[in-house]
């Protein structure tokens, strides 16, 4: 998996390069860089650095890292991330309140809290908690969701 | 006039309030998402009916206050709560799940104290030299001071010093994105609105940070954390007189840098931090211990991130002229007051210096009881149970990406970068190299372009300005020394085998 990653480093920088190439020449006469040059020398340079890492460690033979990943886990993660996923997608139509409480306690049970009341209770206050302080003392505009929502938000923030 | 400047700050109301702005400072600086600048934006309009002297004091206690605060959700949640706080994360965070959160707490608050205190004293003997020194900064001295920093990569990654290169590199890349600031060239955004602005780094260090860490807790399923959640009570462990004795080379060292990058315009606690804690490294007997729970790393960033504070306000006191955005801010504050700062403010009403001096001096010691004080109210959420833990840390992440721009865009950002923060710490790479590369990137390149452009063309241009010159030969030394070290400790090791 390693070398997989490796290579999509490798095309990732290879992306910035081809980038690079097609971004607009047109500057100050006396700046000899450019707007494409700095992403291009650097992009190269990683490149490099990349391929003598992967020399070396072939060379090394060095021991595979047990990063302590287990299966389990691993699935448990991808669960939250796609319920961050989910959340992400929602929030401009459901509005803060709904779609923070839902995430917060999809969380909360995907992690593995097994008690609903509890992580619903748990849920609740911290919405709660970060509407007050973010939306009201900090003024921060937090998203209203649409439609009959937004309107029922105007009379909590 | 010193000791007029101490009865300005002990007046009761007005010492009052320094606790009251300096509280506020921990508490929104702690919080990620709200930057110092922030807490004094917020704070701001609570001093338009106080007396001129009194709103300064306030502000300078929550600038004092925030920039301390930034390092409790760093030691405890791996979210750097101001984006100076980013250098106490690689050692602060370690620390932490040693069992050791608390005496991290006492060492970041200690040395922010020390910094703060040391840069006030400076600020005083030395303003105005040091004000029009620090106006001959131009663009090779900032590009010199990014390589600096950037010259403890080699450092960081000591195991795999190329994949942190790589790191890095892509940190620089990513930094890249957006319109040239010189050309105005469209720069990897494909047309896309909320890429021309580049991308912030706060909501990258939010993602790559603190939700890859939830991610891998889960992963290994979360093991990890009980060392944390066994210190039953996360009292803050207050390091004494002693601990600074031991350690007082860093201290110094560090407030030293801090001082000096927050005297230059535009540079900040961030550029302080991530450089002294180079510095920091490349000085070290034992720099591999850092990025695992190193001391001396939570000292040399949370030193240079207070001691920017004094050096921010000399040339905003001395010339008029802001050092970054909070003392612009403070800038607003003077004006509002019918101060205008500059060289007959301080010649006209010299108590204003010495009541800002003893306004940084009592908020840095208000932080060892206002900062363990805090510090306990959020050490009580690393004793909830990991489900909430994680479930809290992603609710902040999210609300303080959001909250920046209040963009749903860094909330996507935060949680695209989460994903590299992740695979960055499975196959070793390194995310604080790539951090690094992301700050410090921009400094760097308009930097260099700017200083090619004004000199036309001529690179000796970088040897020929004396501090670039310095800043070069320190920043070399800073990456060689590493090397030179690992090259010995071989060459000595072949020897014992022979």
């Amino acid at each position: 998996m390693e070398i997989v990653f490796d290579l999509f480093i490798a095309l990732v920088l290879v992306g910035f390069i081809v980038g690079g190439t097609m971004i607009s020449a047109d500057t100050v006469a006396s700046d000899l860089l450019g707007a494409g040059g700095f992403p291009i020398i650097f992009a190269i340079f990683a490149l490099v650095m990349l391929a003598v890492n992967h020399v070396l460690q072939t060379r090394r033979k060095s021991e595979t890292q047990d990063h302590g990943l287990t299966r389990e886990g691993l699935k448990k993660a991808l669960f939250i991330a796609v319920a961050l996923l989910v959340y992400i997608v929602v929030l401009s139509r459901l509005g803060f309140i709904i779609s923070t409480f839902v995430l917060c306690f999809a969380v909360v049970r995907l992690v593995g809290y097994p008690r609903n009341l509890k992580a619903m209770l748990f849920s609740f206050v911290l919405t709660a908690t970060l509407l007050i302080i973010f939306g009201k003392i900090f003024y921060i505009a937090l998203p209203r969701g649409l439609g009959f929502i937004k309107e029922l938000s105007f009379f909590i923030y | 006039m010193i000791i007029q400047g101490l009865f300005n700050v002990l007046n009761p109301l007005t010492f009052l309030l320094l606790i009251v702005g300096t509280a506020w400072g921990i508490t929104a600086g702690a919080l990620p998402g709200l930057s110092a600048s922030m807490a004094v934006i917020l704070m701001l309009p609570f001093t338009y009916g106080m007396e001129a002297i009194q709103s300064i004091v306030v502000l300078v206690g929550v600038y004092v206050g925030a920039m301390c605060g930034g390092s409790i959700t760093a030691i405890l949640l791996k979210t750097p709560g101001t984006p100076s706080a980013v250098a106490t994360t690689f050692d602060g965070y370690p620390m932490a799940l040693k069992g050791q959160a608390a005496k991290a707490l006492g060492i970041a608050i200690t040395a922010s104290a020390f910094g703060g205190i040391f840069s006030g004293l400076v600020m005083v003997v030395s303003a105005p030299i040091l004000a029009v020194w620090a106006l001959k900064f131009q663009s090779a001295e900032f590009f010199m001071l990014a390589l600096l920093g950037l010259s403890c990569v080699a450092s960081i990654g000591a195991k795999f010093p190329f994949k942190a290169l790589v790191s890095a590199a892509v940190g620089l890349l990513v930094s890249t994105i957006g319109l040239d600031a010189i050309s105005g060239a469209e720069r990897y955004s494909f047309g896309q609105p909320f890429l021309m602005n580049g991308i912030d780094y706060i909501p990258v260090m939010i993602g790559a940070y603190a939700l890859a860490e939830v991610y891998r807790s889960i992963a290994i399923g979360v093991g990890n954390r009980k060392k944390i959640e066994k210190d039953k009570t996360v009292k803050t462990e207050i390091v004494g007189l002693g601990h600074i004795i031991k350690h007082w080379i860093v201290y110094l060292k560090s407030s030293i840098i801090g001082t000096i990058v927050g005297i230059i315009p535009a540079a900040g606690g961030s550029i302080a931090a991530l450089i002294s804690y180079s510095e920091a490294v490349r000085s070290s007997k034992h720099p591999e211990e850092f990025g695992k729970g190193s001391e001396e790393g939570i000292i040399a960033s949370e030193a240079a991130n207070n001691a920017a504070v004094g050096g921010s306000l000399v040339p905003t006191l001395v010339l008029g002229i802001p050092g970054g955005t909070v003392t612009a801010i403070m800038l607003a504050a003077f004006t509002m007051h019918g101060l205008i700062p500059g060289p007959l403010l301080l010649r006209n009403q010299p108590d204003i210096l010495y009541s800002i001096l003893f306004g940084i001096l009592f908020s840095s010691i208000l932080l060892f009881i206002l900062g363990i004080f805090i510090a306990r109210q959020f050490s009580k959420i690393v004793k909830l149970p990991y489900p909430f833990l994680a479930t809290i840390i992603i609710a902040l992440g999210i609300v303080g990406s959001y909250s920046l721009k209040n963009s749903l865009n860094d909330v996507i950002i935060m949680f695209l970068f989460s994903f590299l923060g992740f695979a960055f710490d499975q196959y070793r790479y390194s995310v604080s190299a790539f951090i690094l590369g992301l700050v410090l990137g921009p400094i760097a390149e308009n930097g260099l372009r700017k200083q090619l452009m004004v000199s036309e063309g001529n690179w000796l241009t970088f040897l020929t300005r004396p501090i670039s010159l310095v800043i070069l030969i320190i920043t070399l030394i800073s990456f060689l020394t590493p090397i030179f070290r690992a090259a010995r400790q071989r060459k000595k090791y072949e020897g014992i085998n022979v």
